[in-house]
């Protein structure tokens, strides 16, 4: 039968288990392969760049969201994401460009950084308000940059110094006295 | 058709069907064990260790949202059932090992208090604890509470420090007179050399689809040993479609299974055990209404599909502010769930609600467990605060019971089909009064013992009702339960069907109360016994 030989294969296997475990090693990370833009135009990219950046930006304590590459991951997700989240990405840009256009008579994208900032301010200042569009969409993005930002190397490293996905042989766990009730 | 014969067909090898066909095949009986889907090796079909923005785009293009693997969010089917009420959910993993693949192997024992609801005391079950934890690897503290009480535990893994502050609250309220007690949890994962020769747990945090069998499941434990015995055959990917009976309807004679390219092959028995889980098992016996059961096999108590219970709750987050900057560069361990808040209304029932929960408490930075996403603001302070909430947060998740109740049940959808022209099951859920004030109480007391510690609640439900509720999709039982009187049960205390002498239920359906504690250990514990008492009777010649 050969169903059962099939089978047959595990409890052999289980054996080789026992022999494999200690060696389990988990493969360093792959270098980055150079990223080709999917869904943003290059003006979109741009302006979700510095969006992305102003959000999260670099400090002394880390590098930001621009160095972190995070519009990588939003154009990513959009590309695979549905007609309603494309839709809803162009559309909340279009509108952070009419402010900008209004205020500065320049797409977000082509701002200097300091009037970048100031649309940002004004976005932000809106987020408490459900009603309003822009203030949504700010909340929207918002989130975005922080997945993308945990999900990168610069947020997983320098930000958070994750030293995890490394095979150790006990969980250190807290020790620390004065931790202890 | 094709025709296989066998001493015991066991149908679903996840964590009840597994421990089956083991203890079956090892006492000398012919077993087949029958399972829906396909096999799924540990590191080479899942289990990968992958960087997110690495594994990302792999995963968009196969239609996977997530950057993170997870063998139950990409695998499991979910819809394969139609929810009635506050949205009940469910799911399966038709796979060799079932849900045992992706479960997170907590494995609490019930107590003696909790057996009091029970046809039998904890004292008789007490030893088939000991042996299934002993043979699953299961590691722990003993923490000497009266009703979770010890067991046979391999070397516990440690707290993480937001846990450690979680527990000075707690240590705090009980000096003024509240009971509670914080403890480590218990998993079913090898952190020291087992007799299965799997590999030792190395805290990578990745539980659910564990890469190297360090986790306890169906597949890489009693499966491979029983098959060492050479009584136990797997047949996978056969959906039992039928079970077949003899003339007289007395007994069961075998199933039919059907292929994925539509075969149909029959299976001869001389003893069918189900362990299909507590939502298929009773659409399996509803489907097959005969004449001498008109409402399903086995059904002459009515309670098939009643008595339908599971744990719900909702989540509630602290910060710790002293923890802003500990050190957070290796917080796998054995996932998000290191502690858990327990002892609550053992021994003096609140007055507000009937049963009781227990609360897992999650902590810990990795990339798949961002603290909070939406946090106002932005910039630095918000990237500040960010990294504060990783390092510093605790995520307390009540787990209760719902209250059993005429409300909750599971039915034949008359008009949803699956694909093999099957009436898929209804789950009824609806939340009452008694949940409602469970949650509530429950919310209060987690707020209390984060206050209580020094930290602040940063993420909260607010005032309980039952749109905030959430239903474990995973932890369903009672749908078949276990009693000595057979006009109000389904099964005797061994499993076996009151009505047909050669059926057993060994899956959680059977249980006839349940506790706020996770159900798989005493899955497999009953599973145990029942095999055992079964294997028995075979040797009387009492089941042929």
């Amino acid at each position: 039968m050969e169903r059962r030989e099939l089978f047959k294969i595990i409890a052999a296997e289980a054996v080789a288990i026992e022999a494999a475990g200690a060696q389990h090693q988990h493969p360093a990370t792959a270098a980055a392969k150079p990223y080709a833009r999917k869904f943003f135009s290059s003006q979109q990219e741009r302006a979700f760049d510095s969006l992305c950046d102003i959000i999260i930006p670099a400090d002394s304590q880390s590098p930001g969201a621009h160095e972190a590459k995070v519009w990588q991951y939003i154009d990513l997700i959009t590309h695979y994401g549905t007609p309603a989240q494309k839709q809803e990405l162009t559309r909340g840009l279009a509108l952070v460009d009419r402010a900008a256009r209004k205020q500065f008579q320049k797409p977000f994208a082509n701002l200097d950084r300091a009037d970048q900032e100031e649309i940002v301010a004004a976005m932000a200042a809106k987020e408490p308000d459900r009603e309003d569009e822009l203030g949504r969409f700010f909340i929207h993005v918002k989130r975005l940059v922080i997945e993308g930002y945990h999900y990168s190397e610069v947020g997983m490293k320098r930000f958070m110094g994750y030293r995890g996905n490394t095979a150790i042989s006990e969980f250190p766990g807290c020790a620390h006295p004065e931790h202890q009730s | 058709m094709a025709n296989q014969t066998c001493d015991v067909c066991v149908v679903g090898s996840g964590p009840g069907g597994g421990i089956a066909a083991y203890v079956l095949a090892r006492a000398g009986l012919k077993t087949a064990l029958v399972e829906a889907g396909p096999r799924l090796r540990a590191g080479i079909d899942y289990g990968f260790h992958k960087a997110p923005m690495e594994a990302l785009e792999e995963r968009l293009r196969k239609g996977l949202v997530s950057p993170f693997e997870s063998l139950w969010r990409d695998r499991a089917e979910r819809n394969h059932f139609t929810p009635v009420g506050d949205r009940p959910g469910h799911g399966w993993l038709k796979a060799v090992g079932g849900r045992s693949l992706c479960w997170a192997g907590h494995s609490l024992r019930f107590g003696p208090l909790d057996y009091r609801q029970w046809p039998m005391p904890y004292e008789e079950v007490a030893t088939y604890y000991s042996r299934a934890e002993r043979f699953m690897g299961v590691y722990g503290d003993n923490d000497g509470l009266s009703n979770m009480p010890d067991g046979e535990f391999l070397k516990g893994v440690r707290m993480r420090c937001p846990d450690m502050i979680l527990k000075r609250g707690v240590e705090r309220l009980k000096k003024q007179g509240r009971v509670a007690e914080y403890v480590s949890q218990r998993k079913a994962m090898v952190t020291e050399p087992h007799s299965s020769g799997r590999a030792l747990c190395h805290y990578c945090g990745k539980c659910g689809n564990c890469c190297v069998d360090a986790k306890y499941t169906s597949a890489n434990t009693p499966i491979p040993l029983g098959l060492r015995t050479g009584n136990l055959t797997v047949i996978s990917e056969a959906m039992m479609t039928r079970i077949l009976l003899n003339s007289d309807e007395t007994r069961v004679t075998g199933i039919e299974v059907t292929r994925p390219n539509g075969a149909l092959e029959k299976i001869s028995c001389k003893v069918l055990v189900l362990a299909c889980n507590s939502i298929e098992t009773p659409r399996h016996l509803m489907l097959n209404r005969t004449r001498r059961f008109p409402n399903g096999l086995a059904n002459s108590s009515a309670q098939v599909g009643r008595n339908l219970t599971s744990h719900f709750g909702f989540h509630v987050a602290g910060y710790f502010p002293e923890l802003k900057d500990r050190d957070g560069s290796n917080d796998d361990g054995t996932g998000y769930y290191h502690g858990l808040l327990t002892s609550l209304y053992w021994d003096k029932p609140n007055p507000n609600f009937e049963g009781t929960y227990q609360v897992q408490c999650g902590s810990g930075y990795t990339p798949s467990t961002i603290g909070l996403r939406n946090l106002p603001g932005y910039g630095s302070s918000l990237k500040k605060r960010l990294r504060e909430i990783n390092l510093g947060h605790v995520n307390m998740n009540m787990q209760g019971t719902t209250l059993i109740s005429a409300k909750k049940f599971v039915d034949l959808d008359p008009d949803k089909k699956d694909k093999y022209g099957l009436n898929v099951a209804r789950v009824h859920l609806h939340y009452e009064q008694n949940d409602v004030n469970m949650a509530q109480d429950c919310l209060d007391r987690c707020e209390e013992i984060i206050r209580a510690a020094g930290g602040q609640v940063v993420s909260t439900p607010g005032k309980m009702s039952p749109e905030k509720l959430i239903i474990d999709q995973n932890h369903w039982v009672g749908t078949a339960r276990m009693g000595t009187d057979p006009r109000t049960s389904v099964v005797d205390p061994f499993g076996r069907s009151h009505d047909l002498p050669n059926l057993f239920i060994g899956d959680a359906s059977v249980f006839p109360a349940y506790p706020e504690k996770n159900p798989t250990l005493t899955n497999i514990t009953l599973s145990w016994r029942m095999s055992e008492h079964l294997a028995e009777l075979a040797k009387k010649g009492e089941l042929s």
